[in-house]
């Protein structure tokens, strides 16, 4: 290592100059470390880095877009979880629904009550799953026109 | 046109970042110097060890991204540099496991002088050495790193690249004497 600093440095001193002359091990490293660095130096003239600003800008838009994944990722977990209760409710639903006695109902007074409320259940159901599964779908549109 | 939930999300986060704007300029500035103190030396061993300008160049690309996206903490120039080494070095080995590069040393610039000769003939000893053997020479002899540091840089363990580099040393010596044989010259 002694070596390879002052190649680098070209501080030699005179004992490690003695040393290298003697010993096989040094005088290999020297001649590697010469060459490698002549050609690195050769390198370094010949190639110019691409500019910072372009990486810095690509690096900010990727981070960026990490950002508003990590952000997003709860809305997308709470949209799923409403899908998964809307179908489990739905099913539920139908399921009371085939169990029950019409002409229970048609005897009592309940009718009335319970049919406007139904429906509103319903359509408050088809028009919340619609909402979300336009909203992914006009959104997918969106990122891929992006 | 009304706002989406995910366009409100957005807009928080531009919010965010316009807060930020300032600091993010001046990380521009400090990213700049980091630069260009950084990217000639690290382009140069990309271009060195794979021997691909082209390649160089995207490698240098994706380090610098890798490093601000991950954007670690405050580092000293000497701790980032040997930290983006590490990232070229790792996106070296990832594009060689994928079998992406086949090293292809461009030979330009012959002439006749003893320097042209020596790096001609230094270009063909790295391109016998195999990958390994390349970034270890390049690190312990142009960027004077110590065994801990190319352990750092490298993910082997000092030991071990006490070892490696040994032979590597050995056997580029032995190519730059003209001793280099055929079975040597195939790189792993």
């Amino acid at each position: 290592m002694d070596v390879v600093r002052a190649l680098r440095t070209g501080l030699w001193s005179a004992e490690l100059r003695r040393h290298v002359e003697s010993c096989a091990s040094c005088r290999e490293a020297k001649a590697v470390a010469e060459g490698l660095l002549h050609y690195a130096a050769s390198l370094q003239g010949e190639q110019v880095p691409g500019a910072a600003d372009a990486i810095w800008r690509r690096a900010q838009a990727e981070r960026q877009a990490m950002i508003l994944k990590r952000a997003t990722r709860p809305l997308i977990f709470m949209r799923v979880l409403s899908l998964g209760c809307v179908v489990v409710f739905a099913v539920w639903l139908v399921e009371g629904l085939l169990r029950f006695d019409l002409r229970e109902v048609l005897h009592g007074v309940a009718l009335g009550g319970i049919l406007p409320g139904l429906g509103v259940a319903v359509l408050g159901i088809a028009g919340g799953a619609f909402y979300l599964l336009h909203e992914g779908k006009r959104q997918r549109g969106l990122d891929v026109a992006s | 046109m009304p706002m989406h939930k995910t366009d409100a999300f957005a807009a928080e986060i531009a919010w965010t970042d316009k807060e930020q704007a300032a600091t993010d300029s001046m990380a521009e500035r400090e990213f700049q110097l980091l630069y260009d103190a950084t990217a000639q030396p690290i382009l140069a061993y990309l271009t060195g060890v794979t021997g691909r300008r082209d390649v160089a160049e995207d490698v240098l690309q994706e380090t610098y991204c890798r490093f601000l996206v991950r954007r670690p903490d405050a580092m000293e120039i000497a701790e980032a540099r040997r930290y983006l080494f590490r990232i070229a070095t790792n996106l070296l080995r990832d594009r060689w496991r994928r079998g992406e590069d086949t090293p292809a040393p461009e030979l330009a610039d012959e002439g006749s002088s003893p320097d042209v000769n020596l790096q001609i003939d230094v270009r063909r000893a790295m391109q016998a050495m195999k990958p390994r053997e390349r970034e270890l020479l390049w690190l312990a002899y142009v960027e004077g790193m110590s065994h801990a540091e190319i352990a750092a840089a490298t993910g082997l363990g000092a030991m071990s690249v006490r070892l490696l580099l040994y032979r590597a040393r050995r056997r580029a010596a032995a190519w730059l004497r003209g001793e280099g044989t055929s079975d040597e010259s195939k790189p792993m």
